[in-house]
């Protein structure tokens, strides 16, 4: 880990140096050594506050929607491979120029769930990194100004992993059963919109559930106010979510979000053959159409 | 124009005291309602062939017209659920006719995916229909609302996150 | 608050005869802002009408909702007279209660009860609407014809000769496009340069049409009436306005080898500073800068300064953008044909006399290579026997494309005709799949060329040639009798597929039109606005659109022309004001609104503080553009999009009024 630290700090400390970014954006340790925070570097002198390990869990790419954060103009991001596509549709989506951004790739081997890293967890193994971990493409980023290599092996995966297990046994559900699990999931649901501003892809500065003329989204607690956000979140997602996992993390009474994002993502991966966040030139899934496309469920 | 205030509150009650009213009389054992979002150049006009050819289909149907598909949002399906549609109708021009040339393209990409979300989280998709209906086919919307209507009307009662309880 | 007025029309007892238009009103006139509802036996009649009129007037109505028959058939009767009375046309609804209630239902009760939902399903619409403004857009009256072949060159002229000016932009150094190459035309066998020629002339001095040939659209902004066209002029070399066009430079040019003539189809060759055809126009040389010695031996050679009399040649003359405003485009781009060399089995590029149709077009040709004499390219001794092949390209989805290129089968059959006229007891064959022959003349033409000129006509393929002794021998098969044949032919024509001119799907993207899979421009509605783009106030005319021949390209460029002179009639061009509309405060510029606009009616619009500096990147609606689809509002996010005269708050209080 020395020997990656040495590098993004160094790497951090010539980019503002040298005045190509005013702000870096990366990990430090936080008060519990294995949790990891965000940190805002403007100062060269800084940059020994970067680090990074099996716990820096957040997607420090939501920091580059915020007001705050836009102002500084160019900005070096450091980021995980699963995250820096966030970065990609960011680009697709014209939120971010490519020219204002240094991204700062690490190679990532997994993260440890926070869950468990809070009841002391350290090691990066098949049983105590994210599902997004053991289905990981990502592991070194798609597209990166500067890499950082990993000095730590992968971790080894054995027998039949199944992540997002709980898709395939909804899918395999009767609709009534289906409709019992999420309505007692989005019973809980206290409409914080956390799951919203943890998602480095819900940029809208307005978002729809402010909206009341119309009121597409009931606002007050009730069961239908619930689904309909849940189910709009997830629809204004599909094709876009790139799996991070925030939302899910951030929300307070665990609503398994990503059983959502990751079926709607394999839906639009299977129906369009279309992956998020891959390639900033590419036009997005619902921005575009074939004549050939999936007609099956029209009469 | 200018409302006095105690216009206003007066408008406000009317509005109130009618839609109070309207629901009171619903019976339970109602006809089911259906929803049809239909665009304006080609289910519209298939309709309205239906009429002029006098074909006869189910009452159940209330037609809310759009210029194209391209306009209807899948979130127009998930209010009328709410407003206590028991099924929803989206039709508009075949592929390669829309009259805006793409419309019905990008509609049926959202709502594939918009389909296969309301069915994971719950909802019987046999209350969403989609169909391609063109001018000319005042017979296929005679069909498709009578098949429609009697696919409803067997479905079992709304339980889902979106019906109104 | 609103002020709403209620028609329930009878229609006779079309309506009243299954619908209780009684109650109807009765209860409409229960709804909140309703001030009056009455039913009334037509409507749509003079006396309809205008108690329609009165009741705006007399109780200063703010919208009104008929239910009668269909919108598509009266909405525009209802909201003119509405006009009278000074309402926003908007302002008036309509519930459909004829054909999708009286006509298709039969119980009384029941269609009573949808009646009444349809019709507070339309009061609760109109009562959410706001004001819609038509849209004008100024027009500049000014017309840009993309390519000079003879749909262009059609019409600019008939543009040109309706007093409106026009920009004629080739890219070639003459105009002409190919119609100047061909020889003679079928089916009436008239000489092409002779008909093309007093065109090309009349476009050359007419006083409404400004030509720029040698010359490519670089940039196109704007939308209908609006357009800014920067036009790139390729440098020339040639002071244009001293030329003289006698011919002296060409004649000394010492780059007399090597050079194919492109206009010869690679038969001939050229100097480096040339006019492609003795014809062309304007009668400008170019100097071709790839392979002049001038260019390439560091300025050495000058023999066509010298020689030039009016001393209008500028080796040292650059490319120049020229800018124009113009009202409205034709693209008439034309074509190019496939690449032979797809068939190897045909031996093109490999053995000197196979070639094109339109290499024999040159060989035909009084002013080709041979001055009309037929003779083979290999050793320039006249055939007796030639093979033609028919559909090389087209209708053959595996190699070529799968359309059929339709010009084939009736040049073919010029072909043979002409080479039987020209070589007295030769003998023509013509491998085809089908003959189509479908215009006026066209099936009695073929038939000539079978009966009286003798050629063979053997319907399949071909399917391999090869020489021998100095005959090309080719092996096929007709179908018809089951044989095989073999041909020892002294030359071979490959009637080849036509397909879009290169790089026509870039000119496309620039003007922002819709083309195909294979490349051709789309039409509107492919039967009913076949002159019109996709896009507002750009036209499309000649085989830019897919093959055609030179009638239907003639007709192509008048239509286009008519269409262009019809929006120049009025000082302004309207366009219905239900149209979309951003919320620049909640947009935050994702533009996927712009990705499935169909007619490029979306731009970025910066917004800046009063320093000048870009606070964010906004959608914005060209109202001139908008077709008023609604897709833009479907993509949107936030909601930050709106469609005037369907707004979202109108659909939920559609739906809402049928809550239950």
């Amino acid at each position: 880990m020395e020997k990656m630290n040495d590098k993004l700090q160094k790497t951090a400390k010539e980019l503002l140096e040298n005045k190509e970014v005013n702000l870096i954006i990366g990990f430090t340790k936080g008060s519990n050594p294995l949790r990891m925070r965000s940190v805002f570097i403007t100062d060269p002198d800084d940059v020994s506050k970067l680090s990074f390990n099996a716990h820096c869990v957040q997607d420090l790419a939501v920091f580059l929607k915020k007001p705050e954060v836009k102002k500084f103009g160019k900005v070096g991001l450091i980021v995980k491979g699963c995250d820096e596509k966030a970065v990609n549709t960011l680009i697709q989506e014209y939120q971010l120029s490519r020219d204002n951004i240094k991204i700062i790739g690490v190679e990532c081997r997994g993260v440890v769930k926070q869950n468990l890293a809070d009841k002391g967890e350290d090691s990066v193994k098949q049983s105590t990194v994210y599902d997004k971990c053991l289905v990981c493409e990502v592991h070194t980023p798609l597209l990166y100004d500067y890499l950082v290599e990993s000095d730590e092996p992968a971790f080894e995966i054995n027998g039949d992993i199944k992540p997002y297990a709980k898709i395939e046994e909804l899918d395999a559900m009767s609709v009534e059963d289906r409709n019992m699990f999420w309505q007692k999931e989005f019973e809980k649901c206290i409409k914080c919109y956390a799951c919203r501003q943890a998602c480095p892809l819900c940029y809208c500065t307005r978002c729809i559930v402010e909206k009341n003329t119309p009121q597409w989204i009931e606002t007050n607690i009730e069961e239908t106010g619930n689904a309909q956000w849940n189910m709009i979140r997830a629809y204004h997602l599909s094709g876009r979510c790139i799996g991070c996992g925030e939302c899910e993390r951030a929300c307070p009474v665990n609503i398994p979000l990503m059983l959502v994002n990751e079926k709607m993502a394999r839906d639009v991966f299977e129906k369009f053959g279309y992956k998020s966040g891959v390639d900033i030139n590419a036009k997005p899934v619902f921005g575009t159409f074939d004549a050939n496309d999936f007609n099956e469920f029209i009469k | 124009m200018e409302n006095n205030i105690v216009e206003d509150v007066q408008n406000a009650r009317d509005e109130k005291e009618y839609s109070a009213g309207s629901a009171k009389g619903e019976d339970k054992d109602k006809e089911p309602r259906i929803i049809a979002f239909v665009c304006n150049w080609c289910t519209y006009n298939g309709a309205d062939l239906a009429g002029t050819s006098r074909m006869k289909y189910a009452e159940n149907v209330r037609v809310i017209k759009l210029p194209c598909t391209g306009r209807i949002d899948p979130l127009f399906v998930v209010e009328a659920f709410k407003k206590g549609a028991k099924g929803v109708l989206v039709s508009g021009c075949h592929p390669g006719d829309c009259h805006y040339t793409s419309g019905n393209y990008h509609s049926r990409r959202k709502y594939t995916a918009f389909r296969d979300l309301l069915s994971y989280l719950g909802v019987d998709i046999n209350r969403v229909e989609f169909s391609w209906i063109s001018a000319s086919e005042g017979n296929k919307w005679v069909s498709v609302i009578n098949e429609f209507t009697n696919k409803i009307k067997l479905l079992p009662d709304n339980s889902d996150i979106f019906s109104k309880k | 608050m609103a002020r709403i007025g209620v028609f329930v029309c009878w229609c006779g007892s079309n309506i009243a005869g299954t619908v209780d238009v009684k109650r109807v009103a009765e209860e409409a006139a229960k709804i909140p802002g309703v001030v009056e509802a009455v039913d009334y036996k037509y409507m749509c009649s003079d006396p309809g009408q205008n108690t329609l009129r009165k009741m705006i007037k007399d109780k200063n109505l703010t919208g009104v909702v008929l239910a009668a028959c269909s919108p598509h058939m009266h909405e525009n009767t209802f909201r003119k007279a509405a006009v009278k009375e000074g309402l926003n046309p908007y302002f008036i609804e309509i519930a459909n209660i004829r054909e999708q209630v009286s006509w298709v239902h039969e119980d009384k009760e029941k269609a009573t009860e949808k009646a009444i939902d349809l019709l507070k399903m339309m009061v609760e619409k109109v009562k959410k609407n706001k004001p819609i403004e038509d849209v004008r857009v100024p027009l500049t009256k000014k017309a840009l014809v993309i390519g000079g072949g003879i749909s262009g060159i059609q019409a600019a002229l008939d543009i040109a000769n309706g007093g409106v000016e026009v920009i004629l932009v080739e890219k070639e150094p003459s105009i002409g496009g190919k119609m100047i190459q061909l020889d003679e035309t079928f089916p009436t066998l008239d000489c092409s340069s002779c008909i093309m020629t007093p065109k090309m002339v009349e476009v050359y001095q007419h006083p409404n049409i400004k030509l720029y040939t040698y010359s490519e659209l670089e940039e196109v902004s704007g939308y209908i009436g609006n357009f800014n066209v920067k036009i790139k002029k390729k440098a020339r070399s040639i002071v244009e306005k001293d030329c003289t066009g006698c011919g002296d430079c060409w004649n000394i040019c010492p780059m007399h080898k090597n050079v194919k003539s492109e206009f010869n189809v690679n038969l001939s060759e050229r100097t480096a500073i040339y006019v492609p055809f003795p014809q062309a126009v304007p009668l400008i040389p170019v100097i071709d800068r790839s392979v002049c010695l001038h260019y390439k031996k560091g300025g050495k050679c000058q023999k066509c300064y010298d020689a030039c009399g009016p001393k209008c040649i500028n080796f040292d003359l650059q490319d120049e953008i020229i800018e124009e405003k113009v009202g409205a485009i034709v693209a008439a781009t034309g074509y190019d044909l496939m690449e032979n060399s797809l068939y190897g089995e045909y031996g093109y590029g490999q053995f000197k006399d196979v070639i094109s149709g339109l290499q024999f077009e040159r060989l035909l040709s009084a002013s080709g290579p041979t001055e009309g004499v037929v003779k083979r390219p290999s050793d320039g001794k006249t055939p007796e026997t030639i093979v033609f092949i028919q559909c090389v390209g087209s209708r053959d989805p595996e190699k070529g494309v799968p359309y059929c290129s339709k010009v084939c089968c009736m040049y073919t059959a010029k072909h043979a005709k002409l080479f039987a006229h020209k070589v007295h007891g030769s003998q023509s064959y013509v491998f085809y799949i089908d003959i189509r022959a479908t215009s006026k003349g066209y099936e009695e033409f073929v038939r000539g060329t079978m009966e009286n000129e003798g050629a063979i006509y053997l319907r399949g393929r071909v399917s391999k040639i090869y020489e021998d002794n100095g005959k090309l021998i080719v092996k096929g098969a007709d179908t018809l009798s089951g044989n095989q044949v073999e041909i020892a032919a002294d030359m071979v024509v490959l009637a080849t597929g036509v397909i879009p001119k290169k790089g026509s799907d870039k000119m496309a993207q620039m003007l922002g039109i819709s083309y195909d899979k294979y490349g051709f421009y789309t039409e509107s509605h492919p039967k009913l606005r076949p002159a019109e783009s996709s896009t507002a106030g750009i036209y499309l005319a000649g085989m830019a659109q897919g093959p055609r021949d030179i009638p239907e390209s003639v007709v192509s460029g008048s239509a286009a022309a008519s269409k262009i002179l019809g929006l120049f009639s009025k000082s302004e061009y309207e366009v219905e004001g239900t149209i979309a509309s951003v919320n620049k405060t909640t947009c935050v510029g994702c533009f996927y609104c712009r990705r499935v606009c169909a007619y490029s009616a979306i731009s970025k619009e910066e917004i800046k503080d009063r320093n000048g500096n870009v606070l964010k990147v906004v959608a914005n609606v060209n109202s001139g553009l908008c077709a008023g689809c609604g897709a833009c509002v479907n993509a949107c996010f936030s909601k930050s999009i709106d469609l005037k005269g369907y707004l979202d708050e109108q659909i939920f209080a559609e739906i809402k009024s049928l809550a239950v």
